[in-house]
């Protein structure tokens, strides 16, 4: 793995005495893209206008390509971060064109070449058309676009994304996040993307933090994040998740469907079972023990409710190609998408 | 959830802007603009005697109080009565002319109400058009009630300005709901949308009756004297800076009390007004014969407040030989109007900085400067040349016969004293203009390189012109309007329209004051337009399709 571009270092801050970060540590690499995924009011805004240099924290330190950039004060001013951000309401300049808000971070460029660099980056988000637009004219999905070419036009070595995608509807939303990747990556920048939609940060992220009360509790490669929780919040975090409640005993969580292996966890500590509804799958069985009371098809998969004998309800998700269609089943467990996390203490 | 994100944001993006400069001092400058002449005021009116005082206590003194509460009270009722049910057409029906109505009904804030007076007066008394059509059976347009009268039309537009815009933000969409709730029409309005518009509608009226007791030519010539004619003809007549300053600082205390209740309306209805509504439900037509009825409500207070009395000034210009045409007066006008908005424009866009940026000190400071509004121009010119004077003392003191002669007055000091007033007027526009930035345009530009000088130069100037011109207008249009601090201020030789119409009008010489009269209403009447336009959003809503 490559040195980190830029590094956060034991961020804390507070306001009025409610901690917004704590004790935060993040790296932002060259060419890749992390996402800091996190409920309302977690903190990661605050993180990520830190690292642009908008807000300053109460200790620890932000330094890029060895230049300490923030400890505690900012000491570089965002305008000589070189970071660019598109924002939550993109914050686009109600008196310029598309083409003078993309033109805007260019100041630093010979004069001469400007217009066709801005006029490049509008291209490549398919804007080229709507260059003399003024910001109201144009859609919510095209001033996210101006907006993320804006960002990108001065080339900074690092962008970050504020709910860049949470003003625009779902099936936009969807069709916006291919265009956007392609283009960050073809940036080559360090890219930080704060969200608190877990399919959002799941597509795009090649690293997967995820922040609660202003801790990054898990961070890692999104699939072995989703796979893995390491605790309860971190699993509802990222979807679905079943969770079965019991004590460890010889190293593992012994399940009525199984041993879970429980690394970690001293023998009779009290631990919970996390399992993905993928994870529960259900065979076919007349007189299985298991009782299906709610099923609906998706399309390509299909979602259960199964009632166990002692009345604790399971989801499970299964493709329908191989789904059961009898109204008793047996359960048996994916390893592979399930784990043992010590029990919450509430 | 994108409301609750927005909500948010104004808490969390504290972050200090730098500006590249303190706005501080503009701040400190605009409230010592306002507050030093008071200070001063404080300072002669108990240093001097009070023989004066107390016999004006035993002859005029409740005579002024009477006429001042009198005309408050009928001003209050008289511009509830004519701008609140115009605001409520404007806002809920659709009709001929509403569209211009929902910024024209604004217009007569272009006639000065002495204006008004002239032409009222010239056409009810013995020998007037009105006189000769009745056959003298109306009353003549003097005294007490005339004074109520031509105030209500003169003033009614702050009440109608904010009564109409606290019914388009969310009375509209509460009276349909009262609708279909099984209130009738009328019971909708009463019951719901009035009680919501109530602060703007207070707000509205504390407004005109701050204009009322700060008037002087008006309750001069229909001969109805308030404080400010008592203090006003104790520095002139009598000359009696002291006893001047102590009527001053009585009416001063009234004003005070006026903003204080327009104040906390304004917080009442900042919170009345949370939740309204961006886009208010479609305007409900009415049948023919109800629309021009609506029509006719809502011209008869343009027409009586602007274009009658108006028209008369044509008519008495027309038929008047003209003996001198007011050139130096006109000059007077526009160089004092124009100098003053330009400088209101500075003080009120640094203010507003201040306001924005600015720690405890400086909001504090800007606080103070609104507070000018509430001082007459009467008491801001007596308290300038209270200040003017001290100065002049300590200059004497320190540099003997060498000090400057400062105490008389001038340009300048009429150029100060209409700060004091206005500089206020010019605070608010700005403020509002940069508080519609939002705080995320920073911080892009930062990102992408500008320096906090030029955000200011390549964002907040070119977002907040608008505001700004609109607050350099209305200063223009209050500076030609003000008589009585341009009277007590201006060099002796130097003329403007205001006091040349006041003294014609003074000498009863009517015709004569048509002429000045009209040019004030000409020039100030195209200005009006474009505020009014700009106030109610007429050219917003056009840019925002």
């Amino acid at each position: 793995m490559t040195d980190p571009l830029l590094s956060a270092r034991s961020l804390t801050k507070s306001w009025y005495g409610r901690p917004v970060l704590r004790d935060v540590d993040l790296d932002l690499r060259k060419g890749q893209v992390t996402a800091v995924l996190g409920p309302s009011g977690a903190g990661k805004s605050t993180l990520l206008r830190a690292i642009a240099g908008l807000e300053r924290v109460d200790s620890g330190t932000i330094a890029c390509n060895g230049e300490l950039l923030t400890d505690g004060a900012v000491r570089v001013q965002p305008e000589d971060r070189n970071i660019g951000i598109v924002f939550q309401d993109f914050a686009l300049f109600p008196h310029l064109t598309a083409l003078g808000n993309v033109l805007f971070g260019l100041r630093r460029h010979p004069r001469s070449a400007r217009r066709d660099m801005a006029m490049a980056k509008l291209a490549a988000v398919e804007l080229a058309e709507k260059a003399n637009a003024y910001p109201h004219t144009l859609s919510g999905g095209e001033q996210q676009r101006v907006a993320l070419a804006r960002a990108l036009a001065p080339e900074p070595e690092i962008i970050l994304l504020d709910e860049a995608f949470s003003g625009l509807d779902a099936r936009l939303r969807e069709a916006l996040r291919e265009t956007t990747l392609a283009a960050l990556k073809a940036s080559g920048a360090a890219v930080l993307i704060v969200t608190h939609d877990a399919t959002e940060a799941m597509f795009m992220a090649d690293e997967l933090a995820l922040m609660v009360d202003g801790a990054i509790i898990q961070s890692g490669p999104p699939a072995s994040v989703y796979r893995s929780p390491v605790a309860t919040p971190a699993a509802r975090l990222l979807g679905e998740v079943n969770e079965w409640s019991g004590r460890v005993e010889s190293g593992a969580l012994v399940t009525p469907f199984g041993s879970l292996a429980a690394p970690g966890l001293v023998d009779g500590a009290a631990a919970t079972a996390l399992v993905r509804p993928e994870g529960v799958v259900l065979t076919s069985a007349e007189a299985g023990g298991y009782r299906i009371v709610g099923r609906h098809l998706l399309g390509a998969s299909t979602v259960f409710a199964v009632a166990a004998p002692g009345g604790d309800i399971w989801q499970a998700r299964m493709a329908t190609a191989i789904a059961p269609n009898t109204d008793t089943v047996d359960i048996t467990l994916d390893a592979g998408l399930a784990s043992v996390a010590q029990a919450e203490r509430d | 959830m994108a409301i609750s994100a927005y909500a948010v944001i104004p808490g969390r993006s504290r972050f200090p802007i730098r500006l590249g400069f303190s706005p501080t001092p503009f701040a400190v400058a605009a409230a010592l603009i306002c507050v030093a002449p008071i200070g001063a005021l404080l300072a002669i009116s108990f240093g001097g005697a009070s023989e004066h005082l107390r016999h004006l206590a035993d002859t005029q003194l409740g005579l002024y109080a009477w006429n001042s509460a009198a005309l408050a009270v009928m001003t209050a009722i008289g511009t509830v009565v004519l701008g609140v049910p115009a605001a409520w057409l404007v806002a809920r029906y659709r009709f001929p002319g509403r569209s211009f109505f929902s910024w024209g009904l604004a217009l007569p804030l272009a006639m000065p109400a002495y204006v008004a007076a002239y032409a009222w007066v010239s056409m009810t008394a013995a020998g007037g058009p009105v006189y000769a059509a009745s056959g003298g059976a109306l009353l003549t347009v003097r005294g007490l009630i005339g004074a109520a009268f031509v105030f209500s039309f003169a003033y009614y537009p702050y009440v109608f300005l904010l009564a109409r815009q606290a019914f388009e933000t969310h009375g509209t969409g509460a009276a349909d709901a009262a609708r279909t709730l099984g209130a009738g029409p009328f019971r909708s309005f009463t019951e719901v949308a009035l009680p919501l518009a109530r602060p703007a509608i207070m707000a509205g009226v504390a407004l005109a009756v701050m204009e009322t007791l700060a008037d002087y030519g008006a309750v001069d010539f229909l001969g109805a004297p308030t404080f400010t004619v008592g203090i006003i003809r104790a520095w002139g007549s009598f000359g009696e800076p002291a006893a001047a300053a102590q009527l001053a600082l009585i009416l001063l205390f009234a004003m005070m009390l006026l903003f204080g209740v327009e104040r906390a309306a304004r917080r009442r209805r900042s919170i009345a007004e949370r939740g309204g509504r961006n886009h208010p439900p479609p305007r409900m037509t009415l049948s023919p014969a109800k629309a021009w009825l609506a029509f006719a409500l809502c011209l008869a207070p343009l027409a009586i407040g602007l274009i009658v009395p108006g028209g008369r000034l044509v008519q008495l210009a027309i038929e008047t030989e003209v003996l001198r045409f007011p050139a130096d007066a006109l000059r007077g006008t526009l160089i004092l109007a124009t100098a003053s908005g330009l400088i209101a424009a500075m003080l009120g866009l640094g203010a507003a900085y201040a306001a924005r940026t600015g720690g405890v000190f400086a909001r504090g400071a800007v606080r103070a400067a609104h507070a000018g509004y509430a001082i007459p121009g009467a008491v801001g010119a007596l308290g300038v040349l209270a200040l003017l004077a001290f100065v002049q003392s300590m200059a004497d003191v320190g540099l003997g016969a060498a000090a400057p002669a400062i105490a008389g007055g001038g340009v300048l000091a009429l150029l100060f004293a209409y700060q004091a007033r206005f500089a206020a007027a010019a605070i608010g526009p700005a403020e509002s203009a940069l508080a519609r930035i939002p705080p995320s345009l920073d911080h892009a530009a930062r990102t992408l390189g500008a320096r906090p000088g030029g955000v200011i130069l390549r964002v907040h100037l070119p977002l907040a012109f608008g505001g700004i011109a609109t607050a350099a207008l209305l200063v223009f249009i209050e500076v030609m309007k003000e008589l009585p601090a341009t009277m007590i201020l201006r060099p002796i030789d130097f003329e403007t329209l205001a006091v040349t119409a006041h003294n014609y009008a003074s000498d009863e010489r009517l015709a004569q004051a048509a002429l000045p009269s009209l040019l004030l209403v000409a020039i100030g009447l195209p200005a009006m337009i474009i505020v009014a336009r700009l106030v109610s959003g007429v050219g917003r809503s056009e840019a925002a399709h």
